[in-house]
């Protein structure tokens, strides 16, 4: 009941905080037709309860807003209730400029980047200096489309240029210094260009404009977003799964929705119908190719195509005069396929999986290499178990360049001070192998350095998984996938080949840590077997 | 020449340099293969040769022939001197091509730097009854330190390569690199049908490497024949002349023979040491060593600079002695067989296949390695040792390896 008429409408109300000196706080929402309505007299509700209003009076409804909000942040805890009430408070017009600096706050949002992340997110990377920690709430706006930047999803990354170090003063100016990065889901329209609203303490929200956001997926910024500082332990479950994953993933994505056609070039007479396909990828250095072709021409393999892979275009011209030599110098026929960009392992298998003729693939690495003599007589023996329907894959006894073991298929365990994702991991690496155990075997997965696989299989499951950026757990992602539809993941442990491993340059990156993080989450949410430790 | 002859065997020997370009031991004896084999009815000879980077390089044309009909120079730029690796496309072309009109039934190779390991596997391509000899000159398929088996930087002796143990010489290649190296040489290797051993002690040391026995043989390499003798130049009476012929470099000996030569100055001793040789291009750590030993060089040592190579036998006759004192575990050193040509009296480390020489050349002193007490004090005893032998050669059939048809091993 107000002073001048009576309005009915639902009561929204949520009991927010024990007052010692006030009692109980409510905050209580009408949808009112034509105000004003004059002060409020009393509250009643059809079950008897009557409040008598004192003192009340109607407020200007951006102010009244501010205070519910400002009582709300206060309750601490959010619930489905405050966040239907916070959606219902008035906030102020955007009027497409900043209303945040001229309330004079010592606060300050600096944005450094606002990039658009298919298929219609929005990531932003800014420093966010706030001492008196006012800010309670950002969200990321276009339009009617609202997302609330929650900071524990932000990765954070130390901002020495907006908090200089020195003096008390400056401690209290630029305390509570972060730079960081956040990610909003989306839809957003790529054409409009976005705001901040910056809510503080006492409930107000000014708007801070964004730039149009950047359309741009080149490996840099994957690459850029993928060497920032590692999380905590207790937030980084969190981070990667809503922001540094979803932001590389679709960078990514959109990356590889922009690969040229790969240009092929034929090396001598291919076979006519390949029993066997190898699939080599090439990336940081193209030696290894003489090598390796070297010792095939040793006893070639008539019934099996070679396919080199090169996921490098800064090698393309070296890696052209390298198969122009090698073809000459081993006389063993082989393709040269350029990707003319940096893909990563599964897109350059996936090329190779679309160049391929054979019904049999043997995914192979670039510094794996037959021992002396072999020449290619291991890869029929490696394929021969793909003839049982029920195998999908067979992996070979992979050895380091001491003898000592590199790979005998794969398990997972856990990593200490990481989340409980499942790794794979290779028993007994390192270790003199034992006594032969000849007997084909069924293993946990293989690793993709030497890996053969039926061609109908690997189309029918896609080829490999091209959410693991640039490399790392696409063979285990194959494993599980292969298991999932009822194949069998089998070892030859009489196939024996060397593996030197890492070999190639950049390979210890900052960013391909992160790159292995961000794939291992992928991995855990995708598939998530048993993992021991 | 471009149809074999009903009853002769054509032989293609492949050589990293010409003697006409340089004078080290592996293209001399190249080159005297390839001479004798002309010169002996039932066999023709042909020669391919690196240029050693000393002929002007002819665009387009991979062999030429500036020396003669049977001889053809290749003057490929592109070589990896730590694979040994050739990657110029042209040289397999042109070399397949040799090959399918030379129609060698052996190709003798002495050496691949400059060629390409490669190139032991391109015979039996075109050609698939083929022989194919290598005859191993020193230690460069174990040794990325030239071939020497010392280490690096120290110059310790070394008697087992292992991908740790030669990062431990090469910071800069990892041990992976010394495995793939390892792996790429004995892929190439395995088209060799007869590996060609100028020592028993570089035999052994191969076989312990892994190459197999059975494709092993040991034969000394032909020598040209001597200059006619030379008077020796005419010298003081009394003055006691002790001859040093071959590279200047510590691996020689240099510092053990300076080392020497400052205890015999000590004890009065009234010789002189003459040093004949070139200082050949060395890598950065050797010549810096070298300039270190050269600055203190001992006033009774005398630098006589390089030698044509048939002046040596007159030179030798000049001297007292010859000393060797090889720091590195040498093969089968041509100066011993030169000494002992000349008659005179060889002093030399008990070492490898410079000790293995020397057993077999009566009159030699054998010295403990890296002692330049014992090799003063043997310069010292000269007067009193048995007179030197006789002059003698040392010399076998080369050509009988070419003769026996060889069991496929």
């Amino acid at each position: 009941m107000f002073e001048h008429g009576v309005l009915t409408g639902t009561l929204l109300s949520v009991f927010i905080a024990d007052d010692h000196t006030q009692g109980q706080r409510f905050i209580a929402l009408f949808q009112a037709p034509r105000p004003p309505v004059g002060p409020l007299r009393q509250l009643a509700d059809g079950l008897g309860l009557r409040l008598q209003a004192q003192d009340a009076r109607l407020e200007d409804a951006q102010a009244a807003g501010a205070r519910c909000r400002a009582m709300l942040h206060a309750a601490a805890k959010a619930s489905d209730i405050a966040n239907t009430i916070r959606a219902a408070l008035p906030v102020p017009a955007y009027t497409g400029n900043d209303s945040l600096t001229p309330l004079g706050l010592p606060l300050r949002i600096a944005i450094d980047a606002v990039i658009r992340i298919p298929p219609a997110g929005i990531a932003i990377e800014g420093g966010l200096v706030d001492p008196m920690r006012l800010v309670t709430r950002l969200a990321l706006r276009q339009g009617t489309t609202c997302q609330v930047l929650e900071r524990d999803h932000w990765a954070l990354m130390p901002r020495p240029d907006l908090a200089p170090p020195g003096s008390a003063e400056d401690a209290i100016r630029h305390g509570g210094t972060t730079g960081f990065l956040a990610y909003a889901q989306g839809p957003f329209l790529a054409a409009a260009p976005p705001w901040l609203e910056v809510e503080t303490r006492d409930g107000t929200i000014a708007h801070l404009p964004l730039p149009r956001p950047a359309e741009g997926a080149g490996l840099a910024v994957i690459e850029q977003i993928l060497a920032l500082p590692r999380p905590p332990l207790a937030r980084i479950s969190t981070v990667l799964a809503h922001t540094i994953g979803p932001i590389a993933r679709g960078l990514n994505r959109a990356r590889l929705a922009l690969r040229p056609t790969p240009q092929r070039q034929d090396f001598g007479p291919l076979p006519a119908s390949p029993e066997r396909a190898l699939i080599i990828p090439l990336h940081g250095r193209v030696d290894f190719m003489a090598l390796q072709l070297a010792l095939f021409s040793a006893r070639p393999d008539p019934g099996c195509e070679i396919l080199y892979i090169l996921d490098d275009p800064r090698l393309a011209e070296e890696a052209e005069r390298m198969a122009q030599s090698c073809w000459m110098r081993f006389r063993l026929p082989f393709s040269l396929l350029d990707l003319g960009a940096h893909l990563g392992y599964a897109p350059a298998n996936n090329a190779g999986l679309a160049a391929a003729r054979a019904a049999h693939l043997c995914l192979l690495n670039a510094d794996v290499f037959p021992r002396q003599g072999e020449g290619m007589a291991w890869l029929p023996r490696l394929c021969a178990p793909l003839g049982k329907p029920a195998v999908g894959a067979v992996g070979a006894t992979l050895l380091f360049e001491d003898g000592t073991l590199q790979h005998g298929g794969m398990e997972y365990q856990r990593v200490a001070s990481l989340p409980p994702w499942p790794f794979p991991i290779h028993p007994g690496k390192g270790a003199k192998p034992g006594p032969a155990r000849p007997a084909l075997r069924e293993v946990s997965a293989l690793t993709g350095a030497c890996l053969a696989i039926r061609r109908a299989d690997l189309q029918a499951l896609g080829g490999l998984d091209e959410d693991c950026i640039i490399a790392d757990f696409e063979d285990a992602a194959l494993c599980e996938a292969l298991r999932a539809r009822g194949l069998r993941i089998m070892l030859q442990p009489d196939v024996v080949l060397y593996h030197l491993e890492r070999q190639t340059p950049g390979s210890h990156a900052p960013w391909r840590s992160g790159a292995t993080l961000v794939n291992a989450s992928h991995f855990a949410a995708r598939w998530n077997p048993d993992a021991q430790g | 020449m471009r149809k074999a002859k009903a009853d002769g065997r054509r032989v293609l020997v492949v050589s990293h340099t010409h003697p006409k370009l340089t004078q080290g031991g592996g293209e001399i004896v190249a080159f005297e293969t390839f001479r004798r084999l002309n010169a002996t009815p039932g066999f023709e000879g042909f020669l391919l040769s690196h240029d050693a980077k000393k002929l002007p390089v002819r665009a387009g044309a991979a062999f030429t022939q500036p020396f003669g009909p049977r001889e053809y120079l290749y003057g490929g730029r592109s070589f990896d001197h730590f694979l040994f690796a050739n990657p110029d496309p042209n040289f397999a072309r042109a070399f397949e091509a040799l090959l399918a009109e030379l129609q060698p039934d052996i190709v003798h190779f002495h050496h691949f730097i400059g060629i390409g390991i490669e190139a032991l596997a391109m015979p039996r391509r075109v050609l698939p009854r083929v022989e194919v000899m290598l005859t191993l000159h020193e230690y460069l398929l174990i040794c990325h330190h030239h071939g020497q088996m010392v280490t690096r930087p120290d110059l310790t002796l070394c008697t087992e390569a292992s991908p740790q143990a030669c990062h431990g010489c090469f910071p800069e290649q990892s041990p992976q690199s010394f495995f793939m190296r390892d792996l790429w040489l004995r892929r190439h290797l395995d088209a060799v049908d007869r590996f060609i051993a100028p020592s028993h002690f570089l035999r052994a040391r191969f076989l312990a490497w892994g190459l197999a026995e059975a494709r092993m043989l040991v034969q000394a390499n032909p020598l040209p024949p001597p200059a006619p003798r030379q008077k020796p130049s005419p010298r003081p009476p009394g003055t006691p002349r002790i001859g040093f012929f071959g590279q200047i470099s510590e691996l020689k000996g240099l510092g053990v023979l300076f080392a020497a030569a400052h205890i015999l100055a000590a004890r009065g001793w009234p010789g002189v040491i003459e040093m004949h040789g070139r200082q050949e291009e060395q890598p950065e750590l050797l010549r810096r060593r070298l300039e270190r030993l050269l600055a203190a060089q001992p006033p009774n040592i005398t630098l006589c600079g390089p030698y044509p190579n048939e002046a040596v036998g007159g030179l030798m006759a000049g001297c007292d002695a010859v000393v060797v004192p090889s720091i590195w575990w040498e093969n089968a050193p041509l100066v011993v067989r030169e000494a002992a040509a000349a008659g005179v009296r060889v002093i030399g480390a008990d070492l490898g296949g410079l000790g293995e020489a020397l057993r077999a050349l009566p009159g030699s002193i054998l010295l403990t390695p890296r002692d330049p007490l014992a090799l003063a004090e043997a310069i010292l005893a000269l007067p009193q040792a048995e007179p030197a032998p006789a002059a003698a050669l040392i010399e076998t059939d080369p050509l009988s390896l070419y003769r026996r048809a060889w069991p496929k091993g």
